[in-house]
């Protein structure tokens, strides 16, 4: 389970959004965003073989998806990307839509990092 | 909440969907979730659930159509469907609502704003049970009058132009407000209610009862009362009851404490029963009933004046008295057309009259 780490997380996500839509239970708010990291991580590998097989409809749903997912995780960024790229999408073009995916994808790398380093030792 | 509701999530996002689903649990809902509409579709045919939160944009189904698949069903108990889009689908508001959907919620919603949405939602259902019990318990009565005219429809008119009239009187203004008005439109309807407790050979007798006759009719005060009573100890929240079981207590119950079932005197007599009282009492004066011709207006007002203070509460029939042409109005519009002269059907008048009991 994500332990949630203040020091690095802020940036990423907003913890003070994600602990109030989390009712301030800290076991809740890490259950989501190991839950977000998961579904997160598997829709942008499903949206860049979307865009491999050049299926528009399917990239636009799962950006749409994700967008509405990094919203409920407090993930502003990342939900700004993912918002950017559906918008995109809508217009129908794959190629014009593809740099919106590169960055979702690099936003996206700052969020793992974030999640996976270890949390700062605070001095005594 | 007395019985956990349960709420049916319509999420194609494992993220979202835990979100809703963590956050109800929280508040007390019973949750089950479906991740798209057509799963949601059948979960709602068991019918289980009367509170839907679904995402507007789902594989196989989208929210809207969901919607209108309900709708269209036209499912015994009503439910009511929260769409919930990301902040910019906003321009979905219109074609979901076309659709049929109750209300909106926007990604990312605050918990509480949800919960205070839920609440709406609740409120909603509820009432809506409250009018299909109070109409259903009208029938009731009705079943049991010997008009099957408008009556019902005539004494809700009645008492909500006297409790609009004294809504108005500063003495009033704190008793009578606007849900008051509105539940005594909705319940005064009940007065006779008790009546289903009578026997046919009393209830639908066509000349005078018998002193014992008479005292076997008077019971449908208590009967009713008793019966409303009952359920309002059950649901001690719920003012439309207790008011509901107020009127078949009192509705014959006189300003001087000579009326039944108790004797209760002045202002004793819960307000909504004085003003059923006079209601039913004009009612009866202008009706045609099977032993009886319809009197007319200006007889039945004089017999409201001469019970001022003794029959009725002085200030109700003031009320009446400053709101007279819409009495009238009401009487023609609803079919009980007051006639200028009394031509009674039966060839001596009934001891008692049933009509006023
Ligand atoms: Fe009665």
């Amino acid at each position: 389970m994500a332990k949630i780490d203040a020091a690095n997380l802020s940036g990423v996500i907003d913890l003070n959004e994600l602990m109030t839509r989390c009712l301030n239970n800290l076991e809740f708010a890490e259950r989501m965003l190991t839950l977000f990291e998961n579904r997160c991580g598997d829709d942008l590998t499903e949206l860049e073989r979307a865009f491999e097989q050049g299926d528009v409809e399917k990239a636009r749903r799962v950006s749409h998806r994700f967008a509405g997912a990094s919203a409920n995780a407090a993930a502003g960024r990342l939900h700004g990307r993912a918002t950017e790229l559906r918008n995109d999408l809508r217009e129908g073009s794959l190629d014009a839509a593809r740099p919106r995916l590169h960055e979702l994808r690099q936003e996206w790398q700052r969020f793992t990092e974030a999640m996976s380093s270890p949390p700062l030792v605070r001095q005594a | 909440m007395s019985e956990q509701m349960r709420v049916l999530v319509v999420e194609d996002d494992c993220v979202s969907s835990e979100f809703l689903s963590a956050t109800l649990t929280c508040y007390g809902y019973a949750v089950t979730t479906a991740s798209n509409g057509r799963e949601a579709l059948e979960l709602l045919r068991s019918g289980q659930y009367r509170i839907v939160v679904s995402d507007w944009e789902m594989p196989e189904m989208n929210g809207d159509e969901l919607c209108r698949q309900v709708r269209a069903r036209e499912w015994n108990a009503y439910v009511y469907i929260m769409l919930v889009t990301l902040f910019d689908g906003i321009d979905h508001v219109v074609e979901g609502l076309r659709a049929g959907a109750d209300d909106f919620l926007s990604k990312p919603y605050h918990p509480e704003e949800l919960r205070v949405r839920l609440r709406t939602a609740e409120r909603i259902l509820s009432l809506e049970s409250r009018d299909v019990l109070l109409f259903a318990m009208a029938k009731l009565t009705e079943s049991r009058d010997n008009d099957t005219g408008m009556h019902l429809d005539r004494i809700r008119e009645y008492c909500r132009i006297l409790a609009q009239e004294l809504s108005a009187w500063p003495e009033y203004h704190d008793e009578i407000d606007g849900e008051y008005i509105q539940l005594l439109y909705l319940t005064s309807p009940l007065h006779d209610i008790g009546k289903v407790g009578i026997p046919d050979s009393v209830l639908l007798k066509p000349g005078p009862l018998t002193p014992e006759e008479f005292e076997v009719m008077k019971q449908h005060t208590t009967i009713g009362g008793e019966t409303l009573q009952a359920v309002t100890m059950a649901h001690p929240e719920a003012r439309y009851l207790s008011m509901a079981r107020d009127i078949a207590f009192t509705h014959h119950e006189r300003w001087d404490g000579s009326g039944y079932p108790f004797g209760l005197r002045e202002r004793e007599i819960p307000l909504c029963g004085r003003l059923t009282a006079l209601a039913d009492v004009y009612d009866a004066l202008t009706s045609r009933r099977i032993y009886k011709a319809k009197m007319g207006h200006a007889q039945a007002r004089q017999i409201i004046f001469d019970g001022s203070g003794s029959h009725f509460d002085p200030d109700v029939v003031e009320a009446f008295r400053r709101r007279e042409d819409e009495f009238t109005r009401v009487a023609n519009l609803l079919n009980a057309s007051p006639e200028a002269t009394a031509a009674p059907l039966a060839a001596a008048p009934p001891a008692v009259q049933p009509a006023l009991v």
